[in-house]
């Protein structure tokens, strides 16, 4: 009896210690940093997004101070896409949608044809998803150079072959969404085209949501 | 038996040509994209005897289906065989959309792509030259 007592007692304290682990922010399991790490006066840096200047569908100014302590998920579209952009889209404003109510979480799609999408057509384009807050959700257009250089930054393969935007064909983007957290580096990223993907994304931004805002490294 | 059933799946190239022309904007249940690119399932008006002539010449009026607005136009598949383009509507029409209705064939689509020929309006667009939204070779 003492023996089943002792069996009973230590499956109870393992699976006590189990949800104490599930219910806690574990920082063993916490996301990775991507990218190249480089040494700055003897300490190590992590890849961090360089500073951007951007305008956006309500012809604000855009830059990374405006997701300074914010955790913001990324991709790179434009509007007369003929292939995967509502795809992505799609799964975007279903994120979107799942953090609507949370101010910590924030969006920014860049166009790739900044030739054709205005912040007036981007505006249109984000009015017909449907009240999509342009203080949440960022429909970015610039300088097409600063924006091809920028997705290098989220290691986001754009090609620009269109013969000056003739052929969109020829606008060749990858449909990676980037996770970027509150101090600019890249964390996590998934296929935008998959549901499958972005539900399991949908994890690592909560993961993420649960760092301290300056991680002790 | 995991073989046969295997083969015997239906609408084969229906549902790849359909993956590969048609999901990327109407995605792959055929929901679309709310302003951007109309649905395919769940609109009030049948369009089904319109549908090859939509797949071959494309789509150039403005659309209201619940609600929303969609201006934008589709450029039609001229590159399609009527084998193909009822091997496409028969996909959007038995697994998306779940009609039971005379299927189409290659001979009845042939009929209707002859007479919408006649009425169809004109592309706003050079097909030669415009090929934006085009959805060739994904």
């Amino acid at each position: 009896m003492a023996h089943l007592n002792i069996v009973s007692r230590s499956i109870s304290l393992i699976i006590l210690i189990g949800l104490f682990y599930a219910c806690n922010y574990n920082p063993k399991y916490k996301l990775p940093y991507i990218g190249q790490q480089t040494q700055e006066d003897g300490s190590i840096v992590e890849h961090t997004i360089r500073p951007f200047q951007f305008i956006d569908q309500d012809s604000n100014t855009v830059t990374n101070k405006t997701f300074g302590g914010k955790v913001y998920v990324t991709d790179f579209f434009f509007v007369s896409c003929p292939s995967i952009c509502p795809l992505m889209t799609k799964q975007m404003l279903r994120l979107y949608r799942h953090y609507e109510n949370n101010p910590n979480v924030l969006f920014l799609s860049h166009t790739i044809d900044p030739r054709h999408d205005t912040v007036g057509r981007l505006k249109r384009y984000a009015d017909k998803l449907g009240s999509v807050s342009s203080s949440k959700w960022h429909f970015v257009t610039g300088e097409r150079d600063s924006i091809y250089s920028i997705a290098n930054d989220y290691f986001i393969a754009v090609q620009d072959e269109s013969n000056n935007g003739e052929d969109p064909n020829k606008l060749i983007h990858s449909g990676k969404f980037m996770l970027i957290d509150r101090t600019g580096h890249v964390r996590s990223f998934c296929d935008g085209t998959d549901p499958k993907a972005v539900d399991h994304f949908v994890f690592d931004i909560d993961q993420l949501l649960k760092e301290k805002e300056n991680p002790s490294r | 038996m995991f073989l046969v059933s295997g083969c015997r799946e239906e609408f084969v190239q229906g549902r790849r040509l359909y993956e590969a022309k048609c999901a990327g904007c109407h995605m792959h249940d055929g929901t679309g994209l709310n302003g951007i690119t109309p649905p395919l399932v769940g609109t009030e008006r049948s369009y089904l005897d319109e549908l090859p002539c939509i797949i071959q010449f494309g789509m150039f009026d403005t659309l209201q289906i619940n609600g929303s607005t969609y201006t934008d136009f589709m450029l039609g598949f001229p590159e399609l065989t009527s084998v193909e383009i009822s091997n496409i509507s028969n996909y959007i029409a038995f697994r998306l959309l779940n009609v039971k209705q005379p299927k189409y064939s290659p001979v009845s689509v042939q009929l209707r792509l002859d007479s919408c020929m006649k009425w169809r309006k004109p592309s706003p667009v050079d097909p030669k030259k415009d090929t934006i939204r085009m959805f060739q070779s994904i």
